[in-house]
């Protein structure tokens, strides 16, 4: 593109660029005697990067590209810097000043060695530690895990990253709330900025709604970072402020359920993230789980009557000389829909805590693992805010417990280890949240070793479970993990070694509904992601028959229903598999794998593609009834061992339907086609 | 229309206020920093905000958090102006509710597009 402002004055371009470039040179100058005094100023990089940055942009309202390109570099280089990834040494200040006067040369209009700026291009490319293996990482605490999201969510990965050296400094870390006249808070504000920078770091400046309800004032939030103890602030800041500790307090007692939030609009999207942080007063109320429970089995017992209503009414839609009542049962069927539908929704809201709850357990549980293992792990958390179902909280509970120490165990490596790899020694978890429609996906990650693929097939071996000689695939590797008694340990430690393998972690994910899924890299570390309902007491699922079953799949792993001809049926080594666009995929008749019906039956009328992370497969049933929402209930007794079953619900009058658990279904579908 | 910027170059402010009065009828107020976009936001009602991330002061996100957290100014269209290299910022920006972003640099026209799509979605 080129002089994209072209309509507007070049020459005021030219002389802000100008000025740009005199003030880096004086910034270089100042960074280096700062050095050679002992260290440079907080924020001097921060203030060069942002210095470029506007040149850059500059560059592009000129349609300088030459120019443009080496700002580019030299943008990047210094965000590198600022962020900790590169050290500032003294080689790298003169390549600084080489290209600031390049900068300023081509500015002029002269005529430029080529050749040198390519040089200086590259100088400024070198030279990059692999991001994850920045300094910081390794100095940082745990504790960062316990930090208030909704102010990191507001910092610049900059500013983000100045906390945490602050934090690994072991610097006291404070919010400081003040509220301030509209006319002339900008002025007081830089006064109180500049005097706790006197001692310390205003690492980040919120402004805030809340609080400033008349419009005159604007309140604001300070994070700032010192040595100074809460009472030394306060003083220091001579104005009428308020000084908090930014993290949250250690775990909020088990059994506090969350407000209902918003009511009626709880499902609007708009503005969930974005409720206020101030301290603002919570209005809640302990509530016994099992009243909850029991408001919920009521909603769902109300559902259930009205669709007997709905089926009532389309047998009267039979008959003519009810036309008139028909419309006004009708009308009342839909409001009390409507009103159904909020009621379960608020019922649901109620029992909504965030994933936070379970954060505070499980860095303790890695604080003490990593103690009792030698080995120095940092846990960190993201979206600890995303809500899921309370019930969901305390069974997932177990489940990321082991997962933990696995990963403690076995995942990440010994300090000595991950030096002699060219890793930090510091070992990272984390547990990541984040709601995707109506699911949360859960991932939990270690940087450690990862799985050696090789390994687990020659323990598969030598337990029988594969004949010597198979090769597997990455996604069998996982599948292999999951298998019962299935464990790589070496030696049973005092960590993990409880008994417990992977495949009992995944039964608990898919008893609440979830599905599980594995991702290794040998060397780089391994990440187990879980996707969940937010809720397992409803299920969006697709009704069908099967040998006179009814069985219910949730919606979101089926792909397509089709129904079956018989030429995209094929047999490949006594399996039978389905053709479908080019593509080819195992195919299993439900009824038949679930033993209720011969061996054999022939063509089924449709298949269902279900697809399961990275797999797809074909079901074979007789119809499909439509699509439903279903409650979903946790079968006792012989039918809870059948491997493909999530559980059961009651879909009508009296009659049940066995709910799918497509994830492991899948699983075992595979796992038996590689066998043929 | 009014709309609002909040960029601290000059340069950048003159070409995001040539694209949008070339490309609407509107009244468009200029300001460097945060602080003062604060104060207007508090004088004047805006149908659009266009503001750079990183800036003094307060920083594009602190504001974009404001903004979205206000009872007012909440469905206010906020387009975010970022670079390349900052991915993580803009990403940042996008999950704490920009309406969209563009990166430098840019032509006019893109704001203008990006704009009008913000803007038509609004009277709908």
């Amino acid at each position: 593109m080129h002089d994209p402002g072209g309509h507007l004055n070049q020459e005021e371009f030219r002389a802000e660029a100008e000025e740009i470039l005199e003030k880096l040179g004086d910034e270089l100058r100042e960074a280096e005697s700062e050095i050679a005094q002992g260290g440079i100023r907080a924020g001097r990089i921060n203030s060069l990067f942002r210095g470029v940055h506007t040149l850059k942009g500059i560059a592009g309202l000129l349609g300088r590209e030459d120019l443009g390109a080496l700002a580019h570099k030299l943008e990047d280089f210094l965000d590198r810097l600022r962020m900790g990834r590169v050290e500032l040494s003294g080689g790298k200040l003169d390549l600084l000043y080489d290209t600031h006067e390049m900068l300023e040369q081509m500015l002029e209009g002269k005529a430029v060695d080529e050749a040198r700026v390519r040089e200086l291009a590259q100088r400024l490319g070198g030279g990059e530690q692999p991001p994850g293996d920045a300094p910081e990482a390794a100095a940082l605490e745990p504790g960062f895990a316990a930090f208030d999201s909704q102010i990191l969510g507001a910092l610049t990965e900059y500013e983000e990253h100045r906390l945490r050296e602050s934090i690994a400094a072991n610097r006291k870390i404070w919010l400081v709330d003040v509220s301030l006249d509209l006319e002339t808070f900008d002025t007081e504000l830089r006064n109180l900025i500049a005097i706790l920078n006197e001692a310390g770091e205003v690492l980040s400046t919120l402004p805030s709604y809340a609080g400033s309800g008349d419009g005159r004032t604007l309140a604001f939030r300070l994070l700032y970072a010192g040595e100074d103890d809460q009472e030394t602030v306060r003083r220091r800041a001579g104005m009428d402020v308020a000084v908090v500790s930014p993290f949250a307090v250690e775990e909020v007692s088990d059994d506090v359920v969350s407000p209902v939030p918003g009511g009626e609009g709880a499902a609007d999207a708009d503005g969930s993230e974005m409720d206020a942080w101030g301290p603002q007063p919570r209005s809640s109320v302990r509530v016994d789980l099992e009243r909850l429970d029991q408001i919920m089995n009521h909603a769902g017992a109300l559902i259930l009557s009205r669709r007997k209503i709905e089926s009532l009414m389309s047998s009267l839609a039979e008959r003519e000389e009810a036309s008139g009542i028909r419309r006004d049962i009708e009308r009342a069927a839909e409001e009390l829909g409507k009103k159904l539908d909020g009621l379960q929704r608020s019922v649901i809201g109620a029992r909504m805590v965030p994933v936070g709850q379970i954060v505070g357990r499980l860095d303790r549980l890695v604080r003490k693992l990593s103690r009792r293992a030698s080995k120095t792990i940092r846990f960190c958390a993201e979206g600890e805010r995303t809500e899921l179902d309370k019930v969901m909280i305390d069974r997932l509970l177990s489940p990321l417990m082991h997962l933990v120490r696995n990963a403690v165990d076995h995942g990440i490596e010994t300090p000595d280890e991950r030096r002699a790899a060219g890793k930090s020694p510091t070992g990272t978890l984390q547990l990541t949240a984040e709601q995707r429609g109506n699911a949360v996906v859960l991932a939990f990650a270690d940087d450690g070793r990862g799985i050696d693929p090789e390994r687990i097939q020659q323990k598969a071996i030598s337990r029988g479970i594969l004949d010597g000689g198979t090769q597997v695939s990455p996604e069998e590797v996982s599948d292999l993990l999951f298998c019962p008694g299935f464990s790589t340990a070496d030696a049973v430690s005092d960590v993990s070694g409880r008994g417990v393998g992977l495949d009992v972690v995944r039964r608990e994910i898919a008893a609440v509904g979830g599905s599980m899924r594995i991702q290794t890299m040998p060397g780089q570390g391994t990440t187990f992601e879980m996707e969940l309902p937010i809720t397992m007491a409803i299920i969006q699922s697709m009704l069908t028959r099967a040998g006179g079953q009814v069985f219910a799949i949730p919606v979101s792993a089926v792909a397509e229903t089709l129904r079956m001809r018989g030429d995209r049926l094929a047999t490949v080594a006594r399996e039978h598999v389905v053709r479908l666009r080019g593509e080819t995929l195992p195919m299993v008749s439900l009824a038949e794998y679930f033993r209720i019906a011969e061996s054999d039956a022939g063509v089924p009328a449709y298949v269902m593609v279900l697809r399961c992370g990275e797999r797809s497969l074909a079901l074979g049933i007789d119809n499909v009834i439509g699509q439903q929402e279903i409650v979903l209930k946790s079968i006792g007794g012989r039918l809870s061992s059948i491997s493909g079953l999530a559980g059961a619900t009651e879909i009508g009058e009296n009659e049940a339907a066995l709910v799918i658990d497509p994830m492991s279904l899948a699983g075992d579908v595979w796992r038996a086609a590689g066998a043929a | 229309m009014n709309f609002l910027i909040v960029e601290d170059s000059e340069s950048m402010r003159a070409f995001i206020s040539g694209a949008i009065e070339s490309g609407f009828d509107a009244a468009v107020t200029e300001t460097t920093n945060g602080f003062e976009a604060l104060r207007a936001l508090a004088g004047k009602q805006f149908d659009a905000i266009v503001t750079d991330i990183n800036m003094p002061d307060i920083n594009g996100l602190e504001l974009l958090r404001y903004v979205r957290e206000h009872p007012v100014y909440r469905r206010i269209p906020v387009v975010i102006i970022s670079t390349e290299i900052a991915e993580e910022d803009r990403r940042r920006g996008m999950k704490a509710g920009a309406s969209a972003y563009l990166n430098k640099p840019f032509r006019p026209e893109q704001l203008q597009e990006v704009l009008t799509g913000l803007l038509d979605q609004e009277t709908v």
